[in-house]
C-alpha cells in the first residue's frame, strides 16, 4: 500500500528537524504533510529523535507538536528529556506541547472481534485543535504492535488510515518503530510499508569495542537525499547531534594571505608561509621533530600577534609546556596572556564524533587564528577506519569554514620512509604535505625536511637537512644523494 | 458499570451496540446501565479513559476494571470475560 501522489503539490516544503546536520542530507528539512518512520534497536536514539523534532518547532520555528506516547507516560517522558535541556512540562502548560498518553493500560484486556483506532484518532486531533500544532509524533509504533498482537493486518490497515487522515489537514508526522538487528528487517512488523513516506534509520552498532552512532535517510519519496550513514552523537543539553559529512559542499572562500609556520626557513620553501585558511599534515616518525614544528607554529602565530589553540592527544599539558620550554618557547606565559589555549585529551576519553564537537565548540568560544592537532595518528586508534576518514572530512571542512590556518600531524608507522594509513586518508583532504624523515647517509643518520605539496603555491622541491638543539630547530644543505623518502627501508638496498 | 466507546456510524462500532443490546435483552442477568460514548463527538471521554480501539467495552469494577476491544461478536468470551454465567434454567 502507498500513499497517493497526486495529493501533494509539486515542490515539497521542507519542515527543519533543528538537527542541523540532518537537515542538510534531507535537503533542508523533512517534507511537510508527510509522513517519516524513524527506525532504530532499542538505545538507538529514536525518542529523542523525535522529541527534538518537537523541542526544535516549539522554540525555534514556532511550530507547537503532539507527542503521542506508546510506551512511558509522559511524566516519564518528561523527566528523561530534561536533560538534554527541553522542558516539555513548561510547554505543555504553555499550551505548545500537548500530550497523547497511549501508554498500556494497567487493567485487563481482551481482543473480541474487529475493532479500528478511531479513538486514537480523535484523541490526536483533539490534541492537534487544542495546541494548534503542525508536528506529531508517534513513539513508538512497535508498542502499539505489542499491544494488539494478535491483529497486525486491522493495525497495518488502521495506521495507515491514521497517517492519511493527520497528512490531509497537513501535519508533518514521525513514527518511531523499533527494528531487531542493525543490518536486516527496516523495520518490525514492516511498518514502513504501509504508512512511509521517508525511512530514516538509526544504527548504534559496536565495531572494535565502541559504540557508533550513525543516522542514514533509506527514502524520501519524490525527493533527493544524501545517501550511507552519517555519525551522530547524544549530547546533554544539546540532544542529538548530527556530524555533516558527505553532504557538506566545499564552498570554503580560498585565501591568498599568508601566514608564518613559526619558521623563516619552512617560510620560505613553502613560498612565503602557509595560506591562511588552509591545513597542513605533517608526518613524520617518532622523534622526526612533529611536536617541535607544531611549536613553532603556535608560538610563530602568538609572536605575530594571533590567537592559537592546541589539541593534544599524545602528552599531556605538563609534558608540552616542559617540551616548548627546552625549545626557549613559554606556552605557560601566552596562555596566562590568553593568546594561547591548550587541550589535553585522552583519545579513548570520548568518541571520534564527540572529539569532533568537542573541537568545534572550543574553536567556536576561542576564536583562535590557527589550530593544530597532535596528532592524528592517536585520534585514528580509536575509530573504525570508515569512521576515521569521515571525521578528517569534517575536521578539515571545518578549519578551512573558520578560515583558520590548521597544522596536523601525523606519526609514521617505520623509521624510515613509508606512508601512515593517516597519510594516505588525509592527504587529499589537506592543502600542504610536509615530510620530516629520518635519513640515512652513509654511516650517519640525519633528519630531512620536505615540502611534498602545496596547493596553489611554488614550493621547494628538495629535501632539506635539519637538526634540532635547544633553540628549536637548524636548515643545514640540501641532500646530495637522497634515497627515496617514500620507500620502505627494505625496498631501498634493492635499488 | 459499562461503558461502551463507539467511533460514529463505522461498521464494527454499530456491531458492537447490536451485539451489546441483544446480550442485555437474551441473557438473564445481563440488564446492566450501559453508558455509550462517541470518541469522534467526545474525544476528552477517549483521552480521559485512555481508549485508543472502538470499540471498547469498558467495566469499571473497583477491584478488578477490565476492557473488551472489539465488535463483541462473540457473546459467550464476553460474558465470560465480564464474570458472569448465564443461568440456563431461566427463562
Amino acid at each position: 500500500m502507498s500513499t497517493r501522489e497526486d495529493e501533494v503539490s509539486p515542490v515539497l516544503e521542507r519542515v527543519k528537524t533543528g538537527v542541523n546536520a540532518f537537515d542538510d542530507l534531507v535537503m533542508g528539512g523533512l517534507p511537510r504533510a508527510r509522513t517519516t518512520v524513524v527506525g532504530g534497536t532499542p538505545g538507538s536514539g529514536k525518542t529523542v529523535f523525535a522529541t527534538q523534532f518537537l523541542a526544535h518547532g516549539i522554540t525555534t520555528f514556532g511550530e507547537n507538536g503532539v507527542l503521542v506516547t506508546f510506551e512511558e507516560p509522559p511524566s516519564d517522558i518528561e523527566a528523561n528529556m530534561r536533560g538534554f535541556g527541553w522542558n516539555l512540562s513548561i510547554w505543555r502548560k504553555e499550551g505548545r506541547l500537548a500530550f497523547v498518553d497511549a501508554s498500556p493500560p494497567s487493567n485487563d484486556e481482551l481482543v473480541i472481534g474487529d475493532f479500528d483506532l478511531s479513538g486514537l484518532l480523535a484523541r490526536i486531533q483533539h490534541a492537534v485543535k487544542s495546541v494548534g500544532a503542525r508536528r506529531v509524533v508517534l513513539d513508538s509504533l512497535t508498542q502499539l504492535f505489542d499491544h494488539f498482537i494478535g491483529d497486525p493486518k486491522i493495525l497495518r490497515r488502521e495506521l495507515f488510515h491514521i497517517s492519511s487522515a493527520l497528512k490531509k489537514t497537513g501535519l508533518t508526522v514521525l513514527m518511531t518503530a523499533e527494528r531487531n538487528s542493525e543490518y536486516g528487517e527496516i523495520t518490525r512488523h514492516r511498518l514502513e510499508e504501509f504508512v512511509a513516506d521517508n525511512v530514516v534509520i538509526l544504527r548504534n552498532v559496536l565495531h572494535r569495542e565502541k559504540r557508533r552512532r550513525t543516522i542514514e535517510v533509506l527514502k524520501m519519496r519524490g525527493s533527493h537525499h544524501a545517501e550511507g550513514e552519517a555519525p551522530f552523537t547524544l549530547l546533554a543539553s544539546q540532544g542529538f547531534v548530527a556530524v555533516p559529512l558527505s553532504s557538506l559542499r566545499l564552498e570554503q572562500q580560498s585565501s591568498t594571505v599568508r601566514v608564518t609556520s613559526g619558521n623563516p626557513a619552512i617560510d620560505d620553501m613553502c613560498g612565503g608561509g602557509f595560506f591562511r585558511d588552509s591545513v597542513t599534515l605533517v608526518s613524520g616518525a617518532t622523534g622526526t621533530g612533529k611536536t617541535l614544528l607544531v611549536t613553532n607554529f603556535l608560538a610563530g602565530g602568538v609572536a605575530a600577534g594571533e590567537t592559537a589553540i592546541l589539541f593534544g592527544y599524545e602528552e599531556s599539558k605538563g609534558q608540552l609546556f616542559r617540551n616548548a620550554s627546552g625549545w626557549g618557547v613559554d606556552f605557560a606565559q601566552m596562555e596566562a596572556d590568553g593568546k594561547l589555549k591548550i587541550i589535553c585529551l585522552y583519545p579513548e576519553a570520548q568518541s571520534l564524533p564527540d572529539h569532533l564537537l568537542t573541537i568545534q565548540s572550543l574553536v567556536d568560544e576561542v576564536r583562535p587564528n590557527r589550530i593544530a592537532i597532535d596528532s592524528l595518528s592517536a585520534l585514528e586508534r580509536i575509530a573504525p577506519d570508515s569512521g576515521f576518514r569521515e571525521f578528517l572530512i569534517s575536521l578539515t571542512s571545518f578549519i578551512k569554514k573558520r578560515e583558520i590556518a590548521g597544522l596536523c600531524t601525523a606519526t609514521s608507522k617505520s623509521l624510515v620512509g613509508g606512508a601512515s594509513a593517516s597519510e594516505q586518508h588525509i592527504s587529499t583532504l589537506t592543502d600542504s604535505i610536509i615530510l620530516l624523515r629520518y635519513i640515512q647517509e652513509k654511516d650517519v643518520m640525519h633528519r630531512g625536511l620536505m615540502v611534498l605539496k602545496m596547493r596553489g603555491s611554488e614550493h621547494a622541491k628538495d629535501i632539506r637537512r635539519f637538526t634540532i638543539d635547544n633553540a628549536g630547530m637548524h636548515f643545514g644543505a640540501p641532500f646530495s644523494a637522497p634515497p627515496n623518502v617514500f620507500a620502505e627501508p627494505d625496498s631501498e638496498y634493492v635499488r | 458499570m459499562l461503558r461502551l466507546y463507539i467511533a460514529g456510524e463505522s461498521a464494527s462500532s454499530r456491531r458492537a451496540e447490536r451485539n451489546m443490546a441483544e446480550l442485555r435483552s437474551r441473557v438473564p442477568g445481563a440488564a446492566w446501565d450501559v453508558e455509550i460514548i462517541d470518541v469522534l463527538a467526545n474525544p476528552e471521554r477517549a483521552e480521559q479513559a485512555g481508549v485508543l480501539a472502538t470499540p471498547t467495552l469498558s467495566y469499571e469494577n473497583s477491584t478488578r476494571p477490565r476492557r473488551i476491544v472489539g465488535d463483541l461478536s462473540d457473546t459467550a468470551r464476553v460474558l465470560a470475560f465480564l464474570g458472569i454465567e448465564p443461568k440456563r434454567d431461566e427463562g
